[in-house]
């Protein structure tokens, strides 16, 4: 049996949480039944595609989103608006600094983005990163966490941490890199696995197919 | 199993970031890489997440699953 990863780590949780509270799951859209193959076999109950798209090109011949679909940005501002809703609502300190931040630094059309969507997840992502990677017991405060680090653990966090960098940096390519660092070190501790179908992680597969360098699970742990 | 090409560059655009980020380190405790490797695939399924939601189609977390699973089992 495959192992999978912890909920607790689940840090999609937060932004799904807004999402998902307020987006109102736009249209009566649901994917159409179609034949099922390869991964999707894995599971009975995997949802089915669409059929190809037209306009598909050589380059990318399996993108084959309906006809009838297509991107609105409209949606993407519904999900902005409604996490900026939820934000203001709770007056989550983190939720209200990163919104503070976009609003910076952003020009006015950030709405139309996941951008904070994005900052949400990889804020809570890595504070819970933190958290998992420091030994437990250390503090409970989150932004205490990354100084607990040291060694593999310190090295794992910032190889997470490099990952969120580049990554938003290619996605929003509008965001500063000041911006996008105190996005990385924002301690956000609402994350909360209240998503726990989203946790659906085989970590083997997960291992194998991003090439992590992990040492084999009978060898024992580096100093 | 489809994906969208939008979809399909973004899992590819964080399958590339996370390598670039991992390249040339000594390998992880396992620990510790189930936890960095676990959360950048649960980038990807965010991703598929927000793509079904910019497509206005269902967002369900197992196809969100099986959609990064096949774009990566592929791009190899």
């Amino acid at each position: 049996m495959k192992a999978r990863i912890d909920a607790s780590w689940w840090a999609l949780a937060l932004a799904l949480g807004f999402l998902a509270f307020a987006a109102s799951r736009p249209g009566p859209a649901t994917l159409p039944p179609s034949a099922q193959s390869g991964l999707a076999s894995r599971r009975q109950d995997a949802p089915t595609h669409a059929p190809p798209h037209p306009t598909a090109t050589p380059a990318m011949p399996r993108a084959d989103a309906s006809p009838s679909r297509h991107r609105n940005p409209s949606r993407a501002q519904e999900a902005s608006d409604n996490a900026i809703r939820a934000i203001r609502k709770s007056r989550d300190p983190a939720g209200l600094r990163l919104l503070e931040l976009l609003e910076s630094s952003l020009p006015p059309g950030w709405e139309h983005t996941f951008v904070l969507h994005d900052a949400l997840v990889v804020s809570g992502a890595l504070t819970d990163l933190a958290r998992l990677f420091a030994v437990s017991g250390l503090s409970e405060h989150p932004s205490r966490h990354r100084r607990a680090l040291a060694g593999e653990a310190l090295r794992a966090q910032e190889m997470a941490d490099d990952f969120a960098r580049r990554w938003l940096a290619r996605k929003h390519p509008l965001l500063s890199a000041s911006a996008i660092e105190e996005i990385l070190r924002l301690p956000n501790h609402e994350v909360l696995p209240a998503f726990d179908d989203f946790n659906l992680v085989e970590i083997d597969d997960v291992l194998r197919l991003l090439g992590t360098p992990a040492q084999d699970a009978d060898a024992p742990a580096r100093p | 199993m489809s994906v969208s090409p939008q979809l399909e560059q973004e899992i590819l655009w964080l399958r590339d970031a996370y390598r670039d980020s991992v390249e040339g380190h000594e390998p992880l405790e396992r620990a510790h890489a189930v936890f960095t490797a676990g959360w950048a695939f649960n980038m990807m399924v965010d991703a598929a997440y927000q793509d079904a939601l910019d497509l206005g189609l269902r967002t369900d977390p197992r196809l969100a699953r099986l959609q990064v699973l096949q774009v990566l089992e592929d791009a190899r």
